[in-house]
């Protein structure tokens, strides 16, 4: 397999304010977030030569980029892959510049989720009208259920190891200042929240977001005409899961068991294979990940190879993961902090590994970060995942 | 020799006191309890359930032996559309099947059980299976709503194993306007009290069975049960009266004060309970009620023994939930405006029903002909081998399920707000995802509880009539 490593850079990111944007369009934003990702660039419109747009809920074709962006006639695709939509976007991107077909291109993401009148993420009955899915919560809550089962760990002691990571996202999200949350939030909130899908309370969802965020990439080779410190693109990941959503996995194998993500387990493989990384625990100086649920974090910290199976636990309570620790994790307070417009988040972990790598994080900065990780799982973790990784480095 | 060669009936778990609707609306509570379909039940789940439990009742019984299907109910959900076809593609019945829906007054199960047994007698059809249900609507706080109850019986027809011989019938029609529901009506109506009394039920009723006592020549006193629908408690009391039969020891308990007025279905749950009790030899009249009446006199075989009675009516009504109170009661009933979803409407297209029907009516998986790997829903590509369009299929609705993990659904849609789920294993290695019904707590169904499937009605959303299948635990 050919890699994509060094050919691709990142030159400009933009992400709106992310939030209950009542007074703000889907195009409003993907407007504010593109504009910010061409200042960023030291670009204008017409330099741009195509587009890639990912979205799940906001309206049909690449209209939902050319319209707001008075584009006309030129090449837009339009990416849904259901929470991985935005990264898979990068991805398709990538590709037409590594191959030449284009120079300067374009990704945004947008999900204008606060107005369908629900205070939840919910889909219509998922992906069969019979045969249905439970919605996320309950789904993630049975995962949680099976991890702390399969390890030993009591309800209790489960849910404030939950408890820990919010906390710590949350704690992020303070010094965002596009996040949806910027506040601090204590055990004891965690521990006394009401029930969304058991074991998981309030404070272990993501809350309901509008947002949209983009990133403008090109040659690497021409990059630095544009600025001083882009960002390279070092490996892809992309993984997609066969069970059915709506239908429980095959029993019998490890791996089958709820305890761990297989589809980001093989697209972060693919990016270590493609990078030779062999210890992605110290090899990785950040990463920004699907934190839809706390548990997700948690399986995620071992679906990444950043915790042994069965030790995320440890690692969470000796603060690993946080701004301080050995590897840390969802910098900017993640999709708990920043909500998650499902088009848009990927682009937004993008944005914040890209400052990383560039040394502009600010007070979210990882010192000496080189290498970092953006991640995004959609589906239903009793059915078919689609996760998609992109590793940026300086 | 032709007559009843299985049986079975069906209850739904939940009961509301009677006291609980006098609560609520005031007046006298007699004694007792009404059984109620939930939410996603009625007249073709339950009719459904019943013909299953008749279909289980006798060990190894051949489906595809079964070679008609009639449904009797007043209370269909369609008024175009044959239910009896749904019922039995959801017992997995042969497709070269005679289906009949017969409705319009509380004797059409009579006149379907009647229709049965002409057409095994005349070798039209081999076995037939009569499933009867209602799930009768009764204006909120009218008398009738206290008498009003849920359930379903079912029969299979035929002229093989026969263990209750029907050695006679008799029929009269008689011109009554006395309980009606018009096409656009959605609850019943009913003439003045005694009218409907005197001139209607008591006066039928005694001239049927008086009738065909005469002519069948038989002595009412010497039979061992006698079975008669009647409107209520006191109006079948007073018929055992003007017979002068025995009331404790003659007359089949009419079931009111347990699960209440089942309608068309009300003659053959006592048939049932009577049966469940029976000795080879007994002899059993029943008669039925609704614009006329049909008298059956019956005779129980040797061939009883064979038919599985441990689960029968005595067993469904002991196994309950009670519904808290009279408002929940309307909810379910769909009696109360509730607050409308702001989610999007689950509309399964027609199209899909149709196409699909083998997986979510039939509720068959799909078995690989290369490695014997299951999947549901029913998949064209195996996941194990690959081998494509080579399998067979396999009913999964007589199978039972292991919890997994289970879970509550806070984010769930309309009627089924909140529905409770399992990840459940059946045997061959399937794991299945289904909803669970009955339930309303993941404590019920902690991980390796053993689950029954149940034949439910999909939901309110939508248009197009959608019937499909859930977990429930064991009654």
């Amino acid at each position: 397999m050919h890699e994509i490593k060094d050919k691709v850079a990142v030159i400009g990111v933009g992400v709106s304010k992310f939030g209950e944007n009542w007074d703000k369009s889907g195009d409003d934003m993907l407007i504010d977030a593109v504009y910010e990702a061409m200042e960023d660039a030291n670009l204008g419109m017409k330099d741009i030569q195509a587009g890639w747009i990912g979205t799940v809920l906001g309206g049909y074709g690449g209209t939902v980029l050319a319209e707001p962006l008075r584009w006309d006639l030129m090449p837009v695709t339009r990416v849904e892959n259901n929470c991985a939509s935005p990264l898979n976007a990068f991805q398709d991107a990538c590709f037409s510049v590594a191959c030449g077909m284009y120079d300067i291109v374009l990704v945004a993401g947008v999900e204008k989720s606060k107005d369908s009148g629900t205070g939840s993420l919910t889909f219509p009955y998922g992906f069969h009208t019979v045969y249905g899915y439970t919605q996320a919560p309950a789904s993630y809550g049975m995962a949680a259920q099976a991890y702390f089962k399969k390890y030993g760990i009591s309800a209790e002691e489960g849910k404030r190891t939950l408890g820990k990571i919010a906390i710590k996202n949350h704690h992020n999200g303070t010094l965002s200042p596009n996040a949806h949350f910027q506040r601090e939030i204590s055990m004891e909130q965690c521990m006394n929240a009401p029930i969304i899908g058991y074991p998981l309370g309030l404070f272990d969802c993501c809350p309901t977001t509008d947002g949209a965020a983009a990133a403008i990439i090109c040659r690497a080779d021409m990059a630095d005409k544009f600025r001083d410190d882009p960002v390279l693109v070092k490996a892809l990941g992309l993984s997609v899961g066969k069970d059915d959503i709506y239908m429980g996995r095959t029993p019998g194998a490890d791996e089958f068991d709820y305890t761990l993500w297989r589809e980001s387990v093989t697209a972060a493989q693919q990016v270590y294979d493609q990078l030779g990384i062999k210890n992605p625990r110290e090899e990785i100086d950040v990463a920004v990940v699907h934190d839809c649920f706390t548990i997700s974090e948690l399986i995620i910290y071992e679906s990444l190879g950043f915790s042994p199976r069965g030790k995320a636990k440890e690692d969470v309570d000796s603060g690993f993961f946080t701004l301080e620790g050995g590897l840390p994790v969802n910098t900017d307070g993640g999709l708990k902090a920043f909500g998650h417009p499902i088009g848009a988040s990927g682009l937004r972990m993008l944005a914040e590994v890209y400052k990383q790598v560039q040394g502009n994080a600010g007070p979210r900065q990882v010192v000496g970060a080189k290498l970092g990780l953006a991640h995004c799982q959609g589906g239903n973790p009793t059915g078919g995942f689609q996760a998609a990784i992109v590793a940026l480095g300086a | 020799m032709i007559g009843i060669s299985a049986y079975g009936v069906y209850v739904p778990l939940y009961r509301l006191k009677l006291s609980e609707i006098a609560k609520a609306t005031g007046g006298f509570a007699p004694p007792g309890e009404k059984a109620i379909a939930n939410f996603d039940e009625d007249a073709v789940t339950i009719a459904t359930e019943a013909a299953l439990n008749c279909i289980y009742s006798v060990d190894g019984m051949d489906r595809s032996g079964i070679d008609g299907l009639y449904l009797a109910t007043t209370t269909s959900p369609f008024k175009e559309k044959q239910t009896s076809v749904t019922i039995a593609t959801a017992l997995d019945l042969p497709r070269e099947i005679t289906t009949l829906d017969s409705f319009g007054s509380l004797r059409c199960g009579t006149n379907a059980l009647s229709s049965a047994l002409d057409a095994v007698k005349a070798e039209s059809a081999g076995k037939v299976m009569v499933t009867t249900s209602d799930c009768r609507m009764a204006y909120p706080e009218s008398p009738l709503e206290q008498l009003f109850g849920d359930a379903g019986a079912a029969f299979l027809i035929g002229s093989d194993d026969v263990a209750v011989e029907v050695e006679g019938r008799f029929s009269i029609a008689d011109e009554i306007t006395d309980l009606w529901r018009r096409d656009e009506d959605r609850f019943v109506h009913a003439w003045e009290d005694r009218f409907n009394l005197v001139e209607g039920f008591q006066r039928v009723v005694n001239e049927s069975i008086k009738t065909a006592a005469i002519k069948m020549n038989i002595d009412l006193t010497a039979l061992n049960k006698i079975i008669y629908y009647a409107p209520n408690a006191k109006a079948h009391m007073g018929m055992a009266k003007s017979l002068g039969l025995n009331y404790k020891t003659q007359v089949q308990n009419p079931l009111f004060d347990t699960v209440g007025n089942v309608g068309a279905a009300s003659p053959f749950l006592q048939l049932a309970a009577a049966l469940d009790g029976a000795k080879p030899g007994d002899r059993i009249l029943m008669a039925s009620y609704g614009n006329g009446s049909d008298v059956f006199l019956l005779k129980v075989t040797d061939l009883i023994k064979k038919i599985r009675r441990e689960n029968g009516v005595k067993k469904l009504i002991g196994s309950k939930k009670m519904i808290s109170n009279y408002h929940k009661y309307l909810q379910l009933r769909n009696l109360v405006e509730t607050e409308p979803t702001r989610q999007p409407e689950i509309n399964p297209p027609a199209t899909m029903m149709w196409r699909e029907q083998e997986g979510i009516l039939r509720f068959h998986c799909s078995k690989c002909n290369k490695c014997g790997n299951l999947q549901y829903p029913i998949q064209r590509i195996c996941s194990e081998c690959f081998n494509k369009d080579d399998f067979e299929t396999v009913r999964l609705s007589d199978q039972r399920a292991t919890v997994y993990l289970s879970t509550i659904d806070t984010l769930g849609y309309g009627a089924e707000s909140s529905p409770t789920w399992a990840i459940a294993d059946m045997p061959g290695g399937l794991r299945v995802k289904l909803q669970v019904a009955d339930c309303n707590t993941v404590e019920e169904i902690p991980p390796g509880t053993e689950l029954e499937t149940t034949f439910r009605k999909f939901g309110r959303d939508g248009d197009v009539p959608v019937y499909f299948w859930k977990l429930r635990l064991s009654r």
